[in-house]
């Protein structure tokens, strides 16, 4: 059997910005208070009558050349065979080094464990022939994941005929989230001019 | 897994199913997949380091009106996860973030497991812990005495449509006064479906239509029926292409996604309605047959109504543009199938009735009509209460609205008024799931009137958790979650077949909470007087077994036990069974579709759909602007905000305003700010005399929300938050876990981080007054005239 | 981009994941380096004058550098597995590299400074000499630690680790003359007057050798900005938050100003002989160090990524 490479496809024109997939994520990954896996970026442009909201579901993009894993002194994060980047929660020592080098703040400090965490697309459901919560839960099936190489799974048909992003590319960490017709803007850094009008995480200065 | 599961035989698991209660006690002493089997096919979750299958049981979610299917997922007697039932025909293995969060409802730290007795004052929030015999005592000790005036006897609680208990429980009494909140929310849209086609409330057909019109909905964000219908609107637009308009007042989650958005002025969205009709018909673009056979009116009749609501005018009143008005009518007649989608603050202004039936007309006049694609009536089975029900008890001034004949319940808003100025007695309250201080128009009023023990002498609050209401009973009766009791849970079906879903302990009631059917029955054990005879149930299971009797299709797929198992039945064979008026016609007096009512003509309403302006909005002076308090995705009314996953999302409402409306007024973004209602609240359609409204001031403060996705005249809050009670997390308050017993300690209640960063939020719903519709009764929440000003220290 | 007109109405905020910890490390390291390259300096030239500097440099380079990555450990989330380091290394990391060179270097300046002391000159001058790429290694790799984390646009340039270089051996100079003049002031009295005369020479010549220092890294830092302000936008919105931002105080007030610009002057112009202008120097250009590696550590990390 070839080997599997997992992915997921996150279609904007389908997504309502409800956030259950953040919610889906704390409950199944017991990820605390403060800290998030997934989040959702949504922000607002145009000038009235014009105006839009756009939406971005946001977590670890699974790199196929992971700058984490590269830059892990323990080889605590490491990519599995079917492309899944995991984070050894026994031999990770915490050097937050990994956090450090990954372009799409997706890592944090779990504030319970004093651990490295991010999204590892659910493995332990995958590797139960599962989906991971996020996608389960979404609500309009907005989120589909699955193997890159089946050439029949539902994700390489979507794959296939659509045209897709990835956030960052110039990174060169070639992710594996794919987006279809996600806006330029909400997928770019927050610059001048933001507003925020609801903050999430607080930054945390551990002096 | 597969293997593991064709060990065990059908028979044993449905003496699981059987058992299932008795189960959960001693789950982990039997095989750990026990439970994993019973769904079979259906939802499934492993343990993240184990791997190993959770033990799991199908249940329904009432976290909203939606009731989507849900799987408890348990470890240990613990519940570790809520994931969707695959096999529930609405929300089809999804859930939204509240349907999720439940089990932080579950495991509230400040959950009230003992009954409770106040010391003290009423209000003064002071305690003293006693036991169910001693609280049951007291309650029945209250009740004895009324039992000669039993319409003394008041129960109110939150959706009467579902707590077919509860009314049983005060009919038994002898007491007509089980009242539902339904006033407050879409009464007038029920009443104004009713009239018309004879069956209360709709469901377009979003995932097979080609075009919608939205008018004041948001069911991308918040719907009766939230996860169902909103996947299936993007499937209906994605799939089939569908195109979407939508007027409303605000950016929405809706209206980003809508093909076409239309700001419109707030309470006008009628107009716009009749002013397509009038295009429609003018233009014959209307479906003449369809009316003619199957409505009271003859299509020239209604042209020549529709004649006076020119797209002109409705530009000049409602700010859409006659262009878009005819241009959006023609695309809708032409486009088939077509469908309007309007919830309940369609209704919530003065003029709701009115409006809602303009907007059904749209759908009326081209026919489509419980068509493929089409504005359907609703599908849901009526499961009558069985068992021996108790006599129907004479009607009172509160369940009896007498003033508001059409509506289909009394106005809640006006059963507080009567207590409040004495003129309707009451010896003793119930309330049960239902948190008035919090969610009513004029809880300040609601509150006074609590605090008041010439008004209501006693009080008890049948709840899990110490709510701004509870906090002013006399007693608490530690209600069980919806987690962790029973009941028959059917909704309109978004798929438009008809289903019965069950709701099941999915874990053991925690402390000594009772399931309310235990409550109910023991409580009328103890008052007795004959009362006891209509909770003579072995169980709760034998009730609901009594219950279902009425789907002969669930009782030969083997009735309870099949809920059980799979948590919903729906008939397999079943399809949406379109066009189901053409055997019988409508269920209205003429058994055709009402557009011209005689009913409303005999009060002195105009039968046919009309616009009537509300005064106050066209004429608002500069600094007047409209309130609207809307629903959001995260927070759902009274109900979640003891939930930490939501609240870290959601947790404060700053006012919306348009830049153009905050630089006239000096306001900058996340300025502090007041928001006052002005005298001119509720002097539209509603027949509100302001010199009635609580003479205290009535405003509020929060921080303003700059956007350019709002109606400059109009200011918008989120609903949800801004609670003064309902426990620390709602509040926004860390909590140190080791003060916490097991099991509702949880190591992040001491993360929670917001309270002091962001505050909060405010109750908006404080500062409207209660203002009923004249038709249907329900509360004219969009009718708020404010005005915002910074808060300069 | 124009994002006057772009509401950003939901979003989190992440933590920062290295705090002040590391511009500690970062600090101490480069103190260490620089002072041992001035050891290795005094030893090489063998000059008599020049062999007090050379014995307290050769004491302070090993103490320093048990100093620094007491601070990594306590970065640590989990300190106690720091041995992880040694076993379960990634050479494609810069760390792991590092956590053998920061054995290897404070073993080998140990010796060295047991050579110094016993004046086994020999010795120590082959020690030196092959210390001094160690030395420059150990901090040069705090760098790159840095430049590689290719998220971070602030960090991730060919310019950071001679950058840290350079600011190290600043320091190292600076420490390095407080402690030489502390010496002079409070310990020397036994020395003759023409002793004292020479010693204080030495030390002003020290903090000119430091001064020319600080241009090289004044002309790196501002290569480096200029390429920031030029280059792709996250890289200009990281010298924006350092020229204009919430780092400019620090950057341009501490850093520049008071930590590089002032004691060039104090050193190089009308005071170039006051012992006490050159020590006050010395300490400015410590805090400019300091807060140099509070800049880039935290202002690095201070771009939202998303
Ligand atoms: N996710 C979610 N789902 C829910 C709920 C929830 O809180 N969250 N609550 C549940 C309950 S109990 C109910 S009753 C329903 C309520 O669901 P809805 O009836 O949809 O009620 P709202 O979301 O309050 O209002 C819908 C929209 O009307 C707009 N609006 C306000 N005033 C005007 C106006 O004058 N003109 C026009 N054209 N538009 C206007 C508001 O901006 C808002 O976007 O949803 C149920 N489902
Ligand atoms: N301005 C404005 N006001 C509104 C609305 C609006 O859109 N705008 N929405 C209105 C609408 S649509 C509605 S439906 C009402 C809803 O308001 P309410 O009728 O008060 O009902 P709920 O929000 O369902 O929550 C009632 C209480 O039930 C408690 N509860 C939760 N689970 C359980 C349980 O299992 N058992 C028991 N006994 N109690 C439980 C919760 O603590 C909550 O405090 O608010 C209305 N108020
Ligand atoms: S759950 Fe789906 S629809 Fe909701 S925010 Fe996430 S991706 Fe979007
Ligand atoms: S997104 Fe970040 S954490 Fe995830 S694999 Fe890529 S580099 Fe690593
Ligand atoms: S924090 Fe853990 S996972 Fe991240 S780089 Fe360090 S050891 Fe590796
Ligand atoms: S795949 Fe799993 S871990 Fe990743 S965001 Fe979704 S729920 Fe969280
Ligand atoms: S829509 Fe959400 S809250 Fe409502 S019933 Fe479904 S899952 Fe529960
Ligand atoms: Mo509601």
């Amino acid at each position: 059997m070839a080997r599997k490479r997992y992915a997921m496809v996150i279609d904007m024109r389908r997504c309502i910005g409800c956030h259950a997939c953040t919610v889906a994520c704390k409950a199944e990954m017991a990820v605390p208070l403060e800290v998030n896996a997934t989040w959702l970026k949504i922000i607002e442009k145009g000038a009235y009558p014009d105006t839009r909201r756009f939406y971005l579901p946001r977590m670890c993009n699974n790199c196929t050349d992971a700058i984490c894993a590269r830059n892990c002194p323990t080889q605590a994060t490491y990519k599995r065979d079917d492309g899944i980047v995991v984070v050894d929660q026994h031999r990770c020592i915490g050097c937050k080094y990994c956090i450090a080098s990954c372009p799409y703040d997706t890592r944090f400090i779990n504030p319970l464990k004093n651990i490295v965490q991010k999204c590892f697309f659910c493995q332990h459901r995958v590797d139960a022939g599962l989906e991971p919560a996020c996608v389960e839960s979404c609500p309009t099936r907005a989120m589909v994941f699955g193997d890159r190489n089946d050439n029949k799974s539902e994700i390489s048909q979507l794959l296939a005929s659509n045209a897709t992003t990835v956030l960052k590319k110039e990174m060169e960490t070639n992710p594996n989230v794919y987006y279809i017709a996600a806006d330029e803007t909400v997928m770019s850094n927050v610059e001048k001019g933001i507003n925020y009008r609801t903050e999430g995480t607080i930054t945390k200065l551990r002096l | 897994m597969k293997n593991f599961m064709s060990s065990i035989t059908r028979r044993d698991f449905l003496k699981l199913g059987a058992a299932s209660t008795a189960m959960l006690a001693i789950e982990s002493q039997l095989h750990p997949l026990a439970q994993a089997m019973e769904l079979m096919d259906g939802g499934r979750s492993v343990n993240r380091t184990s791997g190993l299958p959770r033990s799991s049981l199908p249940s329904t979610c009432t976290q909203c009106p939606a009731g989507c299917g849900i799987v408890g997922y348990v470890e240990e007697s613990k519940l570790v996860k809520i994931g969707g039932n695959p096999k529930h025909i609405s929300n089809q293995g999804a859930l939204c973030a509240r349907g999720q969060a439940g089990i932080n409802a579950l495991y509230d730290p400040d959950r009230v497991l003992t009954p409770l007795k106040r010391v003290g004052a009423r209000g003064e929030n002071r305690w003293s812990e006693i036991d169910w015999r001693q609280a049951y005592d007291e309650v029945a000790k209250a009740m004895q005495p009324l039992r000669s005036q039993p319409g003394q006897f008041v129960y109110m609680t939150e959706d009467l449509g579902n707590d077919t208990l509860g009314r049983r429980f005060t009919s038994a009494f002898g007491s007509a006064n089980a009242l539902g909140a339904a006033g407050i929310y879409d009464a007038n849209k029920l009443v104004a479906t009713q009239l018309t086609w004879g069956a209360a409330g709709d469901m377009p057909d979003v995932s097979r239509t080609k075009y919608m019109l939205v008018f004041g909905a948001n069911p991308l964000e918040s719907h009766p029926q939230f996860v169902g219908f909103a996947r299936r609107l993007i499937d209906g637009m994605q799939q089939n292409q569908a195109k979407v308009v939508t007027f409303d007042v605000r950016l929405t989650n809706t209206s980003t996604r809508a093909n076409e958005l239309y700001y419109v002025n707030p309470g006008t969205y009628a107009l716009v309605a009749l002013a397509m009709a009038n295009v429609i018909m003018r233009e014959g673009l209307h479906n003449a047959a369809f009316i003619d056979q199957w409505t009271n009116v003859r299509s020239q009749d209604l042209a020549a109504h529709l004649a006076q609501f020119t797209p002109e005018r409705a530009e000049a009143e409602s700010g859409v543009s006659a262009a878009v008005i005819r241009r959006v009518a023609t695309e809708f007649a032409t486009t088939s199938p077509a469908t309007t989608i309007s919830d309940g603050i369609v209704s919530t202004h003065g003029n709701g009735t009115q409006s809602e039936r303009a907007v059904m007309l749209l759908n009326i006049i081209t026919g489509n009509i419980d068509n493929r694609g089409g504005l359907c009536m609703p599908r849901q089975y009526n499961l009558p209460d069985s068992g021996p029900v108790p006599p129907a008890p004479a009607p009172t001034a509160l369940s009896n609205p007498v003033d508001l004949p059409l509506a289909l319940q009394q106005s809640i808003d006006r059963s507080w008024q009567l207590i409040r100025d004495r003129q309707y007695r009451v010896g003793l309250l119930m309330t049960h799931g239902y948190n008035p201080v919090y969610s009513n128009p004029d809880g300040g009023s609601v509150h006074d009137t609590l605090v008041d023990e010439t008004l209501v002498p006693m009080h008890v609050a049948v709840s899990p958790f110490m709510t701004e209401t509870a906090a002013l009973a006399d007693i608490v009766l530690p209600e069980t979650t919806y987690l962790e009791g029973w009941d028959l849970e059917v909704r309109s079906s978004p798929e438009l077949v008809p289903f019965v879903a069950l709701r099941q302990p999915v874990v053991p009631p925690l402390g000594s909470s009772k399931p309310f059917f235990d409550i109910a029955t023991d409580l009328s054990g103890r008052i007795g007087g004959g009362m006891e005879q209509y909770f003579a149930f072995k169980s709760v299971q034998d009730y609901l077994t009594a219950r279902i009797q009425s789907v002969p299709g669930l009782v030969a797929a083997g009735g309870l036990d099949y809920l059980k198992q799979h948590g919903v039945w729906y008939d397999p064979k079943s399809k949406p069974n379109y066009g189901s008026f053409s055997g019988g016609g409508f269920a209205t007096p003429s058994g055709k579709i009402e557009v011209s009512s005689a009913r409303l003509k005999e009060r002195g309403f105009s039968a046919l759909p009309t616009y009537q302006p509300i005064p106050a909005f066209g004429s608002l002076s500069q600094d007047e602007l409209v309130l609207t308090i809307y629903d959001t995705a995260i927070q759902t009314d009274a109900k979640t905000a003891n939930s930490m996953w939501l609240d870290e999302i959601l947790h404060n409402n700053p006012v919306w305003l348009h830049p153009d409306t905050a630089s006239q007024l000096g306001i900058k973004d996340g300025d502090k700010v007041k928001v006052v209602r002005t005298a001119r609240t509720g002097q539209g359609v509603t027949p509100v005399d302001n010199s009635q409204l609580d003479p205290r001031e009535r405003s509020l403060q929060t921080t303003a929300f700059i956007t350019e996705g709002i109606h400059p005249r109009v200011v918008a809050m989120a609903n949800g938050v801004g609670h003064s009670g309902f426990g620390r997390i709602a509040q926004g308050q860390k909590i140190n876990p080791d003060d916490v017993e097991r099991p509702l300690r949880d190591p992040n209640t001491d993360l929670v981080w917001w309270g002091k960063k962001d505050g909060t939020g405010a109750n908006a719903k404080l500062i409207v007054p209660a203002m009923p519709e004249p038709v249907g009764g329900g509360q004219a929440w969009g009718d708020v005239v404010v005005t915002v000003g910074k808060v300069t220290e | 981009m124009d994002n006057t007109d772009v509401n950003v109405v939901y979003s989190v905020q992440h933590q920062l994941p290295l705090v002040m910890y590391i511009g500690q490390y970062f600090f101490f390291t480069g103190l260490s380096a620089g002072s041992f390259v001035i050891s290795v300096i005094a030893t090489l030239l063998g000059r008599k004058e020049f062999k007090p500097i050379g014995k307290i440099t050769a004491l302070l380079a090993p103490i320093l550098l048990i100093i620094a990555p007491l601070n990594l450990i306590l970065d640590l989330e989990q300190p106690l597995r720091f041995w992880h380091l040694f076993v379960f290394y990634n050479w494609t990391s810069p760390i792991t590299y590092g956590s053998f060179l920061l054995t290897a270097y404070p073993v080998m300046g140990v010796i060295y400074a047991i050579m110094v002391y016993t004046n086994r000159q020999k010795a120590a001058k082959i020690l030196g000499i092959l210390g001094i790429p160690l030395a420059i290694s150990v901090h040069g790799y705090t760098g790159f630690i840095l430049a590689l984390a290719k998220a971070r646009a602030l960090w991730n340039t060919a310019a950071m680790p001679t950058i840290f270089l350079v600011s190290a051996m600043v320091s190292g100079i600076g420490l390095v003359v407080i402690i030489a003049a502390a010496r002079w002031k409070w310990f020397d009295k036994a020395a003759t007057v023409e002793q004292r005369e020479k010693d204080k020479r030495l030390i002003i010549q020290l903090a000119q050798f430091m001064a020319y220092i600080i241009m090289l890294d004044l002309f790196l830092i501002l290569s480096d900005i200029l390429v920031l302000l030029t280059a792709h936008s996250d890289a200009y919105q990281a010298g924006m938050l350092i020229l204009t931002g919430n780092f400019a105080p620090l950057f341009l007030g501490v850093e520049i100003f008071l930590g590089s610009l002032v004691p060039m002057v104090l050193v190089l112009g009308p005071t170039r002989k006051s012992m006490k202008a050159i020590v006050i120097a010395s300490i400015l250009v410590n805090i400019g160090v300091y807060a140099m590696r509070f800049v880039m550590v935290i202002g690095g990390q201070s771009i939202p990524l998303s």
